[in-house]
């Protein structure tokens, strides 16, 4: 896997923005793996492995705006913490068996909403949508990644991409509409 | 009705839920976890790179400097001149320090080498007051690199390939004993100040690895 994506980072000036990046919040990303792992070796092991899946298709890091790739990092580093932690202890995330396409999806995909909640209720109800769901939603929409991007970063199919996605603007759209949180 | 961006409303939920790991407490990482980052960002393998050589060559580098390692220790021990006892294990050899009696527990003093030159650039530094501190540095103009590391003796302990031979040179160096291995190339430097256990490995000749060890200073002086 590392030999792998040593011929992915093709560029001394890739290496070293990657390496700089790395240094400078490597602190912080062993801190969000810790606080889903509690263990010393396994939340390096996830920095490790969400580092491996960033120089997968360096691409996506590079073009997003240099203040945002600590924001990008975070959401990777914690979404394949939680996942060594379901593997770990044997937890399976149950998804929704009906297969979602990507024109349902798109629908109301945009990026303005409207509704009769206040901003700060429509964040507190975002804030309490499942993380993945709300890691998904984040790469989908700020970073802009397209489904199959998004299942390589957090190493699940594109159906559980659409399947999160889905999950997450329905529960949203509810909420918009009625200010009610629909489960 | 009110309208929102859904941009902005993501990114001020992500703000708040990560903004408690803004300051995050100092971690010392494994020295597997820094070998592999290494490894991803394809800067070299635990130790100053072969410049232009394939990756199978830079191990052979590694393997070379732990032998050089091995070595010292296998002919400390037998002299009895410096303090280092080598353990062989079936694939690997264990190598620490004794005679630390004395001796700081904590890096209480740090040490730089004042003579590393300006074309140099501090790439990496590692600090952990109980264990060593390690500075790792680059010429981007040549590739070269030099990596200074300096332990508590106590703590000193690290885990050498054994696989290989290699020659060994004792050195008097200014009175404190010292053992060199290298080539043109690449050498490695290894001595014990009476405090504390130093490194220099780099692209370095003999003579130019000996005199930077000599610039060595403690940072508080």
């Amino acid at each position: 896997m590392i030999s792998t994506a040593l011929a992915l980072l093709e560029t001394d000036e890739q290496r070293n923005v990657l390496s700089e990046f790395y240094q400078k919040y490597k602190n912080r990303f062993y801190a969000i793996a810790y606080s889903k792992l509690h263990g010393k070796a396994a939340a390096e092991d996830a920095v490790q492995e969400a580092f491996l899946r960033i120089v997968d298709k360096p691409e996506n890091f590079f073009k997003i705006e240099h203040n945002k790739r600590v924001a990008y990092a975070d959401v990777i580093v914690r979404n394949v913490a939680i996942d060594m932690f379901n593997k770990n202890n044997a937890h399976k995330i149950e998804e929704l068996t009906e297969d979602v396409s990507d024109e349902a999806y798109t629908l109301g995909l945009e990026d303005t909403v409207t509704g009769s909640v206040s901003k700060n209720e429509l964040l507190a109800f975002i804030l309490k949508l499942p993380v993945l769901q709300r890691d998904i939603l984040n790469l989908k929409v700020v970073f802009e990644l397209s489904n199959s991007e998004i299942a390589q970063k957090l190493n699940v199919s594109e159906t559980v991409v659409r399947q999160r996605l889905f999950q997450a603007r329905k529960s949203i759209s509810s909420f918009l509409e009625s200010g009610d949180i629909h489960e | 009705m009110n309208e929102f961006s859904l941009k902005d409303i993501l990114g001020e939920a992500y703000d708040m839920e990560f903004s408690q790991y803004d300051k995050p407490p100092k971690h010392r990482f494994s020295l597997k976890h820094r070998k592999n980052m290494k490894r991803i960002f394809a800067l070299e393998n635990a130790g100053p790179q072969f410049s232009g050589k394939a990756r199978l060559n830079r191990r052979t580098a590694c393997v070379l400097a732990a032998v050089i390692f091995l070595a010292v220790v296998s002919i400390t021990a037998v002299a009895g001149v410096v303090s280092f006892i080598e353990k062989r294990n079936n694939d690997n050899t264990e190598l620490f320090a004794t005679d630390f009696g004395g001796c700081p527990d904590t890096l209480e003093n740090l040490y730089y080498l004042s003579g590393i030159g300006d074309n140099y650039v501090l790439q990496e530094s590692n600090i952990n007051e109980i264990i060593a501190a390690d500075y790792l540095y680059l010429d981007s103009q040549t590739g070269k690199k030099i990596l200074f590391e300096q332990y508590v003796k106590s703590r000193y302990n690290q885990h050498f390939d054994n696989e290989h031979n290699n020659d060994l040179e004792y050195i008097n160096f200014d009175g404190q004993e010292a053992y060199y291995k290298g080539s043109d190339e690449y050498s490695v430097f290894i001595w014990d100040n009476g405090d504390y256990i130093f490194a220099i490995s780099g692209n370095l000749t003999k003579t130019e690895i000996a005199e930077l060890a000599k610039t060595l200073k403690m940072k508080n002086n």
